[in-house]
C-alpha cells in the first residue's frame, strides 16, 4: 500500500481550498495529523475530549483527525472530503508506482540485453541474469539450472541469495520444476513444501517461480526463483521472468556452442600436432636400394591412427620391413602405436652386430615388452619381413596381421603366416616362414583398413576382392610401387563410392625387385 | 526533518507524468530533509534555480521556448552556478545527444524511461544523504 501523508496532501492542492472553506465557518475546526499535531485550522479546545475527534480514515486506519465542538455540523463533512482526497492521492500513487515498476522492468531488460551480448560464458550469463532479476522480484534465492542433453540430470549453473540445492528426487507430475522442464511453460507455485524441492530446508513453506530457458528446439533448463512463506509471486512476476528467460536462453545456447567450438578448435589443433608428431615417427623417405624399390602409403581414419610401418637396417645387411596395426582408432590407438614403434626400434637397436636376428625372435621380444605396458583390451597386429637384398630371400613372421601378397610370374600368392597378436599373452613364440622374390616380382603388405572397407550396401571390400584386383591387374602391365598403391586406392574408391568416410586406418607397403 | 538548511532537487520537465514519476521516485529523500521542487518550462526552471539554488537538477531536453541544453548553459554561464549537479534526462540516447549534453555543461546523462533505482541512487550520492 502506498504511503500517504495527510500533511503532504494539505500542503499541496488541499491547502488553499480547505483554508478558504474553514475561515467563514461559524465554529472552530482543526485538522490534526496522526500524532495529534495541528496541520490546519485552529487548535482544539482542551475541553474537547478524544471521543469527539472525527477520524480521517485510509484503508481502515486513521491517518489524521478533524476536531471541533460537540455536535459540530462540519466535522463529518470535512473528514469525508479529506478521505476522498486521500483516496484519490492513493490511487494516483499506485498508478505512478506501477509505471515506475514498468520503468524498472524496461531498464532491467535493456541492461540485460546489453550484458548478454558481451558475455561469452554460459555461467557468466546465468549469474548476471540472476543478479539483475533477484533484486527486482525480491526473492530469498535463485537458481539457473541446465539439463543434460542426453539424460535427466540437472546442473546448477548459477545461484543468487540463499543457497538452495535441488533434491535428487524430482520425479512425479506434482513437481513444479519437472513440469516446467517437460512442458516448457512457466509456472508459479505459492505455499509449497520446501523439502519436496530442496535439501536442507526442512519443512518450511516456500514459493517458487520457474521459467523455462527455451530455444526453438528444446528446453535447456530453467530460471528458478524461491521466496519464503510470506512471498506471493504474481502473474506480473511470471511474465517478467519468462521474458528474461526468453532473452537468456539463446544467449546461453550461443555461449555454450561458442565454448564447444573453442574446445573443438583446441582439440583439432592438438590433433593436428599429434598427426604431425605421428607422421614424423614414420620413415621420412624410402630407403634407396640397389635392385629394389619401396613405396608406402599411410592414412589414418581420424586425425591420428594406430597403423605404422618401418624399415630396419639389420646389422647383417638385411632389410627389415614392419607393418603394424593397433586395435581401435584415434588417440588411444595412436599412443599405443607410438609406444609399439619405440619398442620395435629400441629392441632392434639392442641386438649385437654378430647376433643372428630372426623376425620371429624380434616379434617375441617386442611382445614381451608390450604385454606389460599396453592397456587391457588393446593389441597390435604386426607383420615382420626380413629381406636379403642380394638373393631376394625373404623371412617373415606374423603376429595376427593381414597376410601379404606375393606377385610371382605365375600369379598372386598369399604368403601364409600366423601368430597371436602382440600384447595379449606374454611368452608367445612366432613361427617363421620363408620365400624368395625373384626379379620382377613384388610383395604387397597392407593393413585391414583396406580390406575391411564397406560399400554403401554394407558389403566388405574383403581379401578375395583384393586378391582378384591384384590378379586382374597383374595380367596386364603389372604396376609397381606407388602406381600399384594408387591403383588399389582407385579400385577401393570405386567400390566404396565418393561419399565414403574412411572407416579404419589404411597402410600399404610395396616392395618390388627390379 | 532536521534543522539544517534543506537540500533541494529541481525537476524540470514539460510533461506532468514525468514530473510525477520523478517526484515519487525521489520522495524517500523528503524524509531526509530534501525538498523537491519542480518546473514545467525552461524559464520557470531558471527562475527557480536562481531563487532556490538547488543542489541537483533533473533537466528534460525537449521543452517549449528554451530547451534543456540551453537552460543548462544559462545555469552555468549566466547564473554562474558551477556546483549544481545537472542531469540531462531525455528520450534521446544517441552519442550525438550525449556530446551535446556534455558541451552544455551537464554532469551526466540519463535516458527515458529512466531506471528509478538508478535515479534515486544518483540523487543520494550527489546530495550525500
Amino acid at each position: 500500500m502506498a504511503q500517504i501523508s495527510l500533511r503532504k496532501i494539505l500542503s499541496k492542492e488541499g491547502s488553499l481550498v480547505l483554508n478558504q472553506l474553514l475561515i467563514p465557518l461559524d465554529e472552530p475546526i482543526g485538522i490534526l495529523d496522526q500524532d495529534g499535531n495541528l496541520l490546519m485550522g485552529v487548535n482544539p479546545d482542551p475541553a474537547v475530549v478524544v471521543g469527539e475527534k472525527t477520524a480521517i480514515l485510509f484503508d481502515g486506519q486513521p491517518i489524521g483527525w478533524v476536531t471541533g465542538i460537540q455536535n459540530s455540523k462540519w466535522k463529518s463533512g470535512i473528514s469525508t472530503l479529506l478521505e476522498y482526497w486521500v483516496n484519490k492521492e492513493a490511487e494516483k500513487r499506485a498508478v505512478v508506482s506501477e509505471v515506475l515498476d514498468k520503468y524498472r522492468e524496461l531498464s532491467l531488460l535493456y541492461r540485460l540485453s546489453e550484458k548478454l551480448v558481451a558475455s561469452p560464458q554460459p555461467e557468466a550469463i546465468a549469474k548476471m541474469t540472476l543478479h539483475e532479476v533477484c533484486p527486482i522480484i525480491q526473492v530469498s534465492g535463485g537458481l539457473v539450472i541446465l539439463r543434460h542433453r542426453d539424460e535427466n540430470q540437472l546442473d546448477t549453473l548459477a545461484t543468487c541469495g540463499n543457497i538452495y540445492r535441488l533434491t535428487a528426487d524430482r520425479k512425479g507430475s506434482e513437481n513444479l520444476i519437472q513440469r516446467v522442464l517437460a512442458s516448457g511453460m512457466a509456472e508459479i507455485g505459492n505455499n509449497l513444501n520446501g523439502e519436496d524441492y530442496f535439501i536442507d530446508v526442512g519443512k518450511t513453506q516456500i514459493s517458487l517461480l520457474c521459467a523455462p530457458l527455451k530455444t526453438e528446439k528444446r528446453v535447456l533448463g530453467a530460471i528458478i526463483l524461491i521466496g519464503d512463506e510470506t512471498k506471493v509471486f504474481t502473474a506480473g512476476d511470471l511474465k517478467l521472468v519468462s521474458t528474461i528467460a526468453m532473452q537468456t536462453a539463446p544467449a546461453i545456447e550461443i555461449a555454450h556452442l561458442h565454448q564447444m567450438e573453442l574446445e573443438k578448435a583446441f582439440i583439432e589443433r592438438d590433433l593436428q600436432t599429434a598427426y604431425q608428431v605421428q607422421a614424423g615417427l614414420l620413415p621420412h623417405k624410402m630407403p634407396v636400394l640397389d635392385g629394389w624399390r619401396l613405396a608406402a602409403y599411410w592414412k589414418p581414419a581420424r586425425e591420428v591412427g594406430g597403423d605404422f610401418y618401418e624399415f630396419i637396417h639389420l646389422p647383417d645387411g638385411r632389410l627389415g620391413i614392419a607393418i603394424a596395426d593397433v586395435s581401435d582408432k584415434g588417440v588411444p590407438a595412436a599412443l599405443v602405436m607410438a609406444n609399439t614403434h619405440s619398442v620395435l626400434r629400441a629392441i632392434t637397436a639392442s641386438f649385437g652386430e654378430d647376433e643372428q636376428i630372426t623376425p620371429g625372435m624380434l616379434l617375441s621380444r617386442i611382445n614381451s615388452v608390450l604385454c606389460d605396458d599396453t592397456p587391457m583390451n588393446m593389441f597390435i597386429t604386426c607383420l615382420l619381413v626380413f629381406l636379403d637384398l642380394d638373393s631376394g630371400h625373404v623371412w617373415f613372421a606374423n603376429a595376427g596381421h593381414n597376410l601379404p601378397y606375393h606377385r610371382t610370374a605365375e600369379g598372386i600368392v598369399e604368403l601364409y603366416a600366423t601368430g597371436i597378436p602382440l600384447a595379449i599373452f606374454p611368452g608367445v613364440t612366432y613361427d617363421e616362414y620363408e620365400t624368395q622374390l625373384m626379379p620382377g616380382e613384388s610383395l604387397l603388405m597392407y593393413s585391414d583398413g583396406l580390406v575391411e572397407a564397406h560399400d554403401r550396401n554394407g558389403d566388405l571390400f574383403g581379401t578375395p576382392r583384393l586378391y582378384q584386383v591384384l590378379t586382374n591387374q597383374a595380367r596386364s602391365i603389372a604396376l609397381k610401387g606407388n602406381d600399384l598403391i594408387q591403383y588399389l586406392l582407385s579400385r577401393l574408391g570405386d567400390f566404396t563410392g565418393p561419399d565414403w568416410e574412411q572407416e579404419d586406418d589404411v597402410t600399404m607397403v610395396v616392395l618390388d625387385r627390379g | 526533518m532536521t534543522n539544517e538548511i534543506s537540500k533541494k532537487i529541481l525537476i524540470v520537465d514539460d510533461e506532468a507524468h514525468i514530473r510525477l514519476l520523478l517526484q515519487q521516485t525521489l520522495e524517500d529523500l523528503e524524509y531526509e530533509g530534501v525538498e523537491i521542487l519542480s518546473a514545467d518550462n525552461g524559464t520557470d526552471a531558471l527562475k527557480t534555480v536562481q531563487d532556490q539554488e538547488p543542489e541537483l537538477i533533473f533537466l528534460d531536453v525537449m521543452m517549449p521556448n528554451i530547451d534543456g541544453y540551453n537552460v543548462c548553459r544559462m545555469i552555468r554561464q549566466d547564473l554562474k552556478m558551477k556546483d549544481v549537479f545537472i542531469v540531462i534526462l531525455t528520450a534521446k540516447g544517441q552519442e550525438y545527444d550525449r556530446r551535446l549534453s556534455e558541451e552544455s555543461g551537464a554532469n551526466t546523462f540519463m535516458t527515458k524511461p529512466f531506471d528509478p533505482d538508478e535515479v534515486l541512487e544518483l540523487a543520494k550520492k550527489v546530495l550525500n544523504v
